[in-house]
């Protein structure tokens, strides 16, 4: 048995443990659940809405996108143990309520078929779910990408502003996006490239910060960030044409 | 792109690109030369950059000594350290440098690289369809002949 895996032998650091915030907020009963709700709604709604008018499936029951989703969230999150039983499925957050959503769909055609009478049947639900949700998986983690890194962008941008040092955005956007050197952008905010460097450095430590705060409470670990941002890429560069 | 994006509304191009970068800056050092190369070729000036950075060979290889010769030249242009901070002239470098080894397998399938079928075969993937069409071809006819190699052990 090799020394690190020796239960005897100190590790280096404490096995990491997966602290789910939302597991967190719903042990403090009803202002919790308020509080994970209004999160989920708030950072979802927008990849599960565009992932809906991509692949028709808001067309298909004849509703808006925003409003398909929005019904999926006020049906589902009313119930205090949906949250719940996404604790202990294994599966990530946006995993968990896209899964839900197609379910819903099917819900809701299964009511508009009744309606009308007509007769849904064949293949067992789950299956027909299962295997739809696996046809457009590419879709929805490419909207699930640009949507976690817009909202990290977003409350980087907000932190930097509360402490008005709105400039070192710029600075990070203009080296790191439109690929400015450090010099350049000194020249115009009166600073030395390397106060540059170490400020864009620094805004970069943060929107990684928030990019990590928002995919842990998806359900990742910390250690698998990086493995998760790789595979965002690979997404986006999967479905550029 | 403005530094207030909408990564959602903006044209998908513009957002890929933009969010490509903003990845790598979040990885660092962690970002893969592979990943850097995407993204600087899928900048909105990322066809044009790319086209120049390859017409720097005027004629393309007829012999696999000649692709080898272009990849060892390309080589010496890249320092991992320059390439892992995304320097524009190492970036260039590497674009040679992964043409050249696109050029080799698709010529004859001769594998003239020690780097892994796997990564090869995404950086192909991830590459070809972000530069010029005639080495898109070149690169798809690259991925065939790597599908068809069982043996990597055919190097030079």
């Amino acid at each position: 048995m090799s020394a690190t895996s020796d239960p005897l032998t100190p590790s280096r650091s404490f096995p990491e443990t997966q602290t789910v915030w939302i597991s967190d907020r719903l042990s403090e009963g009803e202002a919790g659940l308020m509080l994970a709700n209004g999160y989920v709604m708030e950072s979802y709604v927008r990849p599960l809405s565009i992932y809906c008018s991509k692949i028709g499936l808001a067309r298909s029951v004849r509703i808006d996108a925003d409003d398909l989703v929005h019904g999926f969230f006020a049906n589902r999150l009313s119930n205090s143990e949906y949250l719940k039983s996404w604790l202990t499925s294994g599966l990530r957050l946006r995993q968990w309520l896209r899964n839900g959503l197609h379910f819903y769909v099917h819900e809701l055609r299964r009511q508009n078929a009744t309606q009308l009478g007509l007769q849904i049947g064949g293949q067992a639900l789950s299956e027909e779910v299962l295997s739809e949700c696996a046809a457009h998986d590419h879709e929805f983690e490419r909207a699930w990408a640009l949507a976690v890194l817009d909202l990290a962008i977003k409350e980087t941008k907000e932190e930097l502003e509360t402490r008005n040092r709105r400039d070192e955005w710029e600075m990070f956007w203009s080296h790191h996006v439109e690929g400015v050197p450090h010099a350049k952008i000194g020249e115009r905010f009166q600073l030395s490239a390397a106060q540059v460097a170490q400020r864009a450095f620094a805004v970069g430590a943060q929107l990684r910060d928030a990019l990590c705060g928002i995919l842990r409470k998806d359900g990742a670990l910390g250690s698998e960030i990086d493995v998760e941002v790789r595979s965002m890429m690979e997404v986006l560069n999967e479905l550029r044409s | 792109m403005n530094s207030d994006p909408d990564l959602h509304h903006d044209d998908f191009g513009a957002s890929r690109a933009v969010a490509m970068r903003l990845f790598c800056a979040i990885l660092g050092p962690n970002a893969h030369p592979i990943d850097r190369l995407a993204a600087r070729c899928a900048a909105s000036d990322g066809a044009q950059w790319s086209s120049q950075v390859l017409a720097a060979f005027v004629t393309v290889p007829k012999s696999i000594e000649s692709w080898i010769a272009w990849k060892d030249m390309a080589k010496t242009g890249i320092r991992e350290s320059d390439l892992h901070a995304g320097d524009p002239l190492a970036l260039a470098a590497f674009l040679q440098y992964l043409c050249a080894i696109a050029g080799a397998l698709a010529f004859d399938g001769t594998v003239i690289t020690k780097t892994s079928a796997v990564e090869i075969r995404r950086a192909l993937n991830v590459i070809g369809p972000l530069i010029e069409p005639r080495w898109q071809d070149i690169f798809r006819r690259a991925l065939v002949r790597l599908d068809q190699i069982k043996d990597i052990g055919l190097t030079k």
